[in-house]
């Protein structure tokens, strides 16, 4: 499974570039993307907006894979918290619309959470007790299109409170507060590998040698891979294929009645 | 261990949300709206919420109690049934709460009063009827006892009601709050059981066969009504043995005399529910068998339900009189 990681910054990118070895996409030019093995970041530019159409960008680039694990990590404003504390985001508020999101923790979380707004612009007078940045709203509300919930988490480090403004933070010091987190932000990424390698259907056993020796309509394609999945269910995954044990039936439509007839008469034995 | 607690802003200072909450120190609270924002919206995946469920305090604003549908049901002239929770602390497979929610959280509503008002009402309006209400339809109604006081609150209610019943629905052996009350003739707690080797392959984290059974037993003899629930039978090559070794061992412990009913039927689930948990449990072998789909409703072939079925009703027939015996039927 592909694990997405979405920062608005270059800065934020660096650190994690770094740490994962990523190389450079030259070939994307409206976003800077980079990718190494099952990781990739994309680089999405501020704002909500800009958030949202990389996590598509991203979605397109690299095969639409479903069950993806999205992670968008950034830094964020708090009114009280310490300057480079990570906490997970449990309750996502677009202060424009009002929207809400709540993130679902399926694992243990390695870090504390909070609430957190998406804001139009820098916040500096922290109203509410919670977190403040300018992507989440968007990126949580595309990356849902593609994925379960609970692989689409965001992760903020602090980087200005009511003692240190956000006026006077620089790029920089943004490098440096998601490097200190560089651990944690690993520990994150591997719970929800985890996390997504519970829902991973693995193909059929028996599934492509099908598909390239008989022709299935989309629709008979559905059909077959369920009764291959309670083919593999009742034999624990026993190797068979028509033909090979019997005469060869001719076309798809031959194969899925010949196999509902065979997987109808397997014993059920629950244990 | 619940982890995360979301909490209705309206709710938040109830005293029920606050003495639940007082029990998870630890857990992270998250103040919503309308607890539909985080439970079962698009998107979530049952199967990876159930590793780790969240407790969601609520305000149940309407239909608070509901007719059970019809087939439903164990001697009364009306049924109906309330779910003061959604969601179970098991994991049964053959459960259709995993394909009629998307979310595993639980879902609690605390303004328990409400519900009984409304139970007051129904049972009220038709004082000179028999009307049974069915707690452990989208729950177990034992399972978080010492959590959720559910027990304990209505129970005294249904003192007042002569007319009514009481079915509480269970795998749990959390009956200490029962064992500390007088037995109310009008409650009947109801246990649930499939044979050994399909409880343990199938009702993830429930307590076992015997475990259900020694707290039977001990309820039977505080003076407690009881009932047993074999729904859904579950076929197998070897179910005549395995049914047959059930009910004798239940009857061998149980007074059967003293048995208010007994129902059963054969795993049935809608056709929808039961395409969403193929999806989720693609590789679960009891989805896997010999199910047919007809009318919306997925079961197994009626030659084979039939079987199932009438071989059991004959077993049960040896420890219990046909009026005590309910087929349920869809």
């Amino acid at each position: 499974m592909l694990t997405h990681l979405i920062v608005a910054l270059p800065e934020e990118a660096k650190p994690l570039v770094a740490r994962f070895g990523l190389k450079r996409r030259m070939q994307d030019t409206a976003f800077t993307v980079y990718e190494k093995n099952a990781l990739c970041l994309t680089v999405s530019g501020v704002g909500k907006t800009a958030a949202a159409a990389g996590v598509a960008y991203s979605h397109v680039v690299f095969g639409k894979q479903p069950g993806s694990i999205w992670l968008n990590v950034g830094t964020a404003g708090h009114a009280s918290c310490e300057l480079g504390c990570a906490l997970l985001a449990h309750k996502i508020t677009d202060a424009d619309s009002g929207r809400r999101w709540y993130p679902p923790f399926t694992f243990t979380a390695p870090c504390a959470s909070a609430d957190l707004w998406t804001v139009a612009r820098p916040e500096a007078d922290y109203p509410n007790a919670g977190l403040y940045d300018m992507e989440a709203a968007g990126f949580y509300e595309s990356a849902t299109r593609f994925t379960t919930a609970e692989l689409v988490q965001c992760i903020k480090i602090v980087s200005d409170n009511r003692s240190s403004p956000v006026a006077r933070f620089g790029a920089s010091q943004v490098y440096h507060r998601i490097e200190q987190q560089l651990p944690l932000i690993d520990d994150l990424i591997e719970r929800l590998q985890e996390l997504a390698a519970c829902v991973e259907v693995p193909e059929p056993r028996l599934y492509r040698r099908c598909v390239e020796r008989w022709h299935f309509s989309a629709h008979e394609r559905i059909r077959l891979k369920r009764l291959l999945q309670r083919w593999d269910a009742l034999t624990s995954g026993g190797a068979w294929l028509p033909g090979e044990t019997s005469g060869c039936p001719q076309t798809g439509k031959d194969v899925l009645i010949w196999l509902r007839c065979q997987v109808d008469q397997l014993p059920v034995r629950l244990t | 261990m619940i982890e995360t607690i979301y909490i209705e802003e309206a709710v938040r200072k109830h005293p029920r949300s606050e003495l639940v909450c007082a029990r998870f120190p630890h857990a992270r609270l998250i103040i919503c709206e309308r607890y539909g924002e985080v439970f079962n919206r698009r998107a979530q995946s049952f199967r990876l919420q159930k590793r780790c469920p969240a407790l969601i305090l609520a305000e149940k604003r309407n239909n608070f109690v509901l007719p059970a549908p019809p087939g439903y049901g164990i001697g009364g002239e009306r049924n109906y049934y309330f779910s003061h929770m959604l969601n179970c602390l098991y994991d049964c497979r053959y459960c259709f709460l995993q394909g009629m929610y998307r979310s595993a959280h639980y879902v609690l509503f605390v303004n328990f009063e409400d519900f009984m008002d409304a139970i007051r009402g129904v049972a009220q309006a038709e004082s000179d009827k028999s009307i049974h209400f069915f707690s452990g339809y989208d729950c177990d109604s034992l399972a978080l006892e010492p959590l959720t006081g559910f027990a304990k609150a209505f129970l005294p209610l249904f003192g007042e009601l002569p007319n009514a019943v009481m079915e509480l629905r269970t795998k749990s052996t959390q009956i200490r709050a029962l064992m500390e009350m007088e037995p109310l003739a009008n409650c009947v707690v109801a246990f649930s059981f499939t044979p050994d080797e399909v409880a343990s392959a199938l009702e993830h984290r429930a307590p076992g066969n015997r475990r259900r059974l020694d707290a039977m037993v001990k309820l039977q003899h505080a003076g407690w009504t009881i009932g047993l629930r074999f729904d859904p039978l579950i076929y197998r090559e070897d179910y005549a043995e395995q049914y047959h070794h059930l009910f004798e061992n239940l009857f061998a412990r149980l007074d059967g005399e003293r048995v208010h009913s007994v129902s059963f039927g054969g795993f049935r689930l809608p056709e929808r529910f039961f395409q969403t948990l193929c999806e989720i449990y693609p590789e679960e072998k009891l989805f896997a068998g010999p199910l047919h789909a007809e009318g919306g409703i997925v079961s197994y072939r009626r030659v084979l339900e039939n079987e199932l079925c009438t071989f059991c009703r004959d077993e049960l027939l040896k420890y219990i009189p046909p009026a005590k015996v309910f087929p349920c039927q869809t």
